[in-house]
């Protein structure tokens, strides 16, 4: 058993990989900003500011918060080389901002993006943007994805949901578009409470 | 794709104690499934490969133990359905770039994706979700239907599996390091299977095998690997 | 002592096995030849097995370019290259902006986007096709597979020491060293695919001094990047004087001869050019901005479509963001849009800067001018809502 706990150990420092916990679906935080309702439960793994959420694993769905990214990081942190990661400057417009998630998506594999629906969106009370998209992956399978994104105090926040485009993305995609309607920013005081 | 089957075979590497062939059956409620008995069965196409293990480790890809592999499983396999009173029907690839050929492809892409996550997230691994710990609920969705449709089957059998040997100097090696005391793998038959339920797109029963013995090559010995592969198979 | 010795001489005996087929000087094995495929017992069937496997993935990967009018014309180099084995041969084009071309031993050939992107005429990009051909031809993936295969049976035996001391055995190569024989050989190897690749595309009627040109830009290109780890190409392929020398004076004898050479710049850039903007909107995504820079001063001194280069030097500059890059952004896309056919998009760059700046009119000349150039784009909505807060 030890030395499973160590090649355990041993995988998950070579792939970075975290473990699974479990959300309850009650009021939850997201990094220190804001809270949502899960609306069901969730398989969680955190890393330094990114918090994913799956139910069938991250390979078939996945609601991904980037929590608080600052001037010249990337909210793909982790996920790309450094010098293909597009970094954030506070100041950017939310099309900028649209336009960067794209180009990481681009860069992690997603091809032959299909942009849907770009809009302005309120996130929590901060002005922002929303968007739809259809793509594919490397290996062929069609994806498609929502999200929302708003600089608040100079910080990027961007909550993706994406999925096969077959059952996996619709399943629980108005979980996440209720989960996005849910944001309560802490500091705000709640006006029916 | 090479990404996923890597982890799957990480995973048996890692995570599997040596001795004789595991299974490890999954099904959807839990429990050994009844299905009506005479069902046609959708044998997609098979992914299998064989490999020579070299002296230093690589795996060689080997065409004509491939080959044989290929048609001892499917026979192996078509026995096997018609012991249990089920006739097995071979899929065709339609013609590269028509409607059908794009939606078989991607039901095909999916249940890679499905059955890589199910070896990930749903046996005890350190990737289980908690969401999946006590329900095995997988599907690959509604388009199974047009499967159902052309072939007239009820049920779509996934096969995956990769075999490898090792190669003389490979064998000499192994006797070599073992003076030392040093163990070397000397080579490996992994595989998974699923059941889909063409109706509902539901992966119905699933299974993952590892041996350290085995031989596909020979059609005697593929039909004992096969037997294991469908281990507690619906009746 | 002696124990060490038991083991040696037992693993030598498997070496012997296992290395009975050498790995195999410059043209030991015999060129393919049309329609031939190798027997099903031999390793090289194996390896063939292996590339169709990858071949099927390929087909259908997200990655894979299918319009039609760049696979036709890419192909039909291919044929005039290739002649009788062109049937052989299969071209994948693959959005990956990196300069770069392979082909496997089955006929699988890939090219990538970013040699499209910088190939300056048919030429060129001939050259490149031609040079992989050669290693097609003359079966170099065979001979590299089976130099790592004796390789990693050697390095095996330096394992044997460290077992010995108790550091246990270590690991398996794996899976990289087929992806290796499709990408590294040997000198001998990339100089027998020059000569071949030079060869054909002198007998197709090319301008043969084109050859040397294409891997005298690479050249510059990597030498701006200051990068210690060079393009995947280049490490693969490094472009020694020695072989633009090679290649030069092969080119003097050819042309000295006269006649009249194909060159084809406006035959590319008419297949090219309906795909740029995509083309060069990935190569942006690579990050490798001095690299860029020197791609985008090529493409200015053939002065097609200058509108959009300048605007992807505006967006080269806003995306690197160093100091004084806003403002040369700016003048950047001011610049595309003296050109007829600049993108629309220069006009919302230059927009959002002045929206940022608080310059309020020229944010709303410049937006208004976009939408009414695009006003179906995928972000209309976004632009009215600035064009709103605007009024």
């Amino acid at each position: 058993m030890r030395k499973l706990l160590f090649i355990s150990g041993l995988i998950m420092m070579l792939t970075g990989c975290a473990t699974y916990t479990l959300v309850e679906p009650n009021r939850t935080e997201i990094g220190d900003l804001y809270t949502v309702e899960p609306q069901i439960p969730w398989s969680e793994s955190t890393s330094d500011k990114t918090q994913i959420w799956t139910v069938d694993g991250p390979a078939l769905q996945e609601l991904r918060f980037v929590n608080g990214i600052e001037d010249s990081e990337s909210p793909f942190v982790g996920l790309l080389e450094e010098e293909k990661s597009p970094k954030f400057r506070k100041g950017m417009t939310s099309l900028e901002i649209k336009d960067l998630v794209v180009d990481g998506l681009s860069v992690m594999g997603a091809y032959k993006i299909k942009m849907k629906k770009v809009k302005p969106f309120q996130f929590g009370a901060h002005e922002g943007f929303r968007m739809e998209l259809d793509y594919v992956t490397e290996d062929g399978l069609e994806k498609s994805g929502l999200v929302v994104g708003s600089v608040i105090k100079e910080k990027l926040y961007v909550i993706a949901y994406t999925g096969a485009r077959a059952h996996y993305f619709a399943k629980h995609k108005d979980h996440a578009e209720k989960i996005i309607n849910s944001i309560q920013m802490k500091d705000s005081k709640p006006s029916a409470e | 794709m090479l990404k996923n089957v890597n982890y799957f075979l990480l995973f048996f590497v890692f995570l599997t104690a040596t001795g004789c062939a595991q299974t490890s059956v999954l099904t959807r409620d839990g429990e050994i499934i009844e299905k009506a008995a005479d069902d046609r069965i959708l044998l997609m196409p098979p992914d299998i490969e064989l490999y020579e293990m070299t002296m230093g480790g690589m795996l060689e890809p080997k065409a004509d133990w491939t080959a044989s592999a290929l048609k001892n499983v499917a026979e192996a396999l078509k026995q096997e359905l018609k012991a249990n009173n089920d006739t097995m029907i071979s899929y065709k690839e339609p013609a590269d770039g028509s409607n059908e050929f794009k939606v078989h492809q991607q039901l095909i892409k999916l249940h890679e994706v499905v059955g890589a996550s199910i070896m990930k997230h749903q046996y005890p691994t350190v990737w289980q979700l908690p969401t999946k710990e006590d329900n095995f609920e997988w599907t690959l969705g509604q388009r199974t239907t047009r499967l159902k449709e052309k072939y007239g089957a009820q049920y779509g059998l996934f096969v995956y599996m990769r075999d490898s040997y090792a190669s003389a100097g490979r064998v000499s090696l192994m006797i070599g390091m073992a003076v030392l005391g040093v163990g070397i793998p000397l080579g490996q038959q992994v595989g998974f299977a699923s059941l889909v339920d063409l109706k509902t797109g539901d992966i119905v029963w699933f299974n993952r095998m590892f041996s350290e013995s085995g031989d596909l090559r020979e059609l005697n010995l593929a039909r004992d690997s096969v037997q294991n592969l469908l281990d507690d198979f619906p009746l | 002592m002696t124990f060490l010795k038991t083991v040696l001489i037992l693993v030598m005996y498997g070496m012997c096995i296992s290395c009975a087929t050498p790995g195999g000087e410059p043209g030991a094995l015999g060129d393919i030849k049309p329609g031939e495929r190798p027997e099903l017992h031999t390793d090289e069937a194996g390896l063939w097995m292996a590339f169709d496997n990858m071949e099927e993935k390929l087909k259908t990967s997200g990655r894979r370019i299918t319009d039609p009018q760049v696979n036709h014309y890419i192909r039909n180099i291919v044929c005039k290259l290739a002649g009788p084995q062109c049937s052989d041969i299969r071209i994948y084009i693959m959005q990956i902006p990196d300069f770069n071309a392979n082909m496997a031993s089955n006929g699988m050939m890939q090219v990538w986007t970013g040699l499209i992107l910088r190939a300056q005429n048919e030429a060129q990009l001939a050259y490149i096709l031609g040079h992989e051909i050669g290693h097609y031809l003359r079966r170099h993936s065979i001979q590299a597979w089976r130099d790592t295969r004796m390789k990693s049976n050697v390095s095996v035996l330096f394992q044997i020491a460290t077992a010995a001391a108790g550091v246990g055995y270590v690991g398996q190569l794996g899976h990289i060293a087929l992806i290796g024989s499709i990408q590294a050989f040997s000198r001998d190897n990339e100089r027998e695919a020059d000569d071949v690749g030079f060869d054909l595309i002198a007998q197709a009627g090319y301008d043969p001094r084109e050859a040397s040109r294409i891997w005298e830009s690479l050249m510059k290109e990597h030498a701006a990047s200051e990068k210690e780890a060079p393009s995947i190409f280049f490490a693969t392929h490094p472009p020694t004087e020695e072989r633009i020398e090679t290649l030069t004076a092969k080119a003097q004898a050819v042309t000295a001869q006269g006649g009249r050479f194909f060159v084809g710049k406006k035959e590319l850039e008419a297949v090219v050019l309906p795909l740029r903007a995509s083309l060069l909107r990935d190569e942006l995504r690579r990050g490798e901005f001095k690299e860029t820079q020197i791609l985008l001063n090529n493409l200015m001194k053939n002065e097609v479509g200058l509108g959009q280069i300048h605007f992807f030097q505006g967006e080269l500059h806003r995306l690197r963001a160093e100091p004084d890059d806003q403002e040369k952004a700016v003048v950047a896309y001011q610049k595309a849009l003296e050109f007829p056919n600049a993108p629309p998009e220069a006009h919302r760059a230059l927009g959002l800067f002045y929206f940022k700046a608080g310059e309020k009119p020229k944010a709303r000349e410049a937006l208004e001018r976009y939408l009414d150039l695009k006003p179906d784009g995928d972000d209309h909505e976004m632009i009215r809502e600035y064009l709103r807060q605007l009024n």
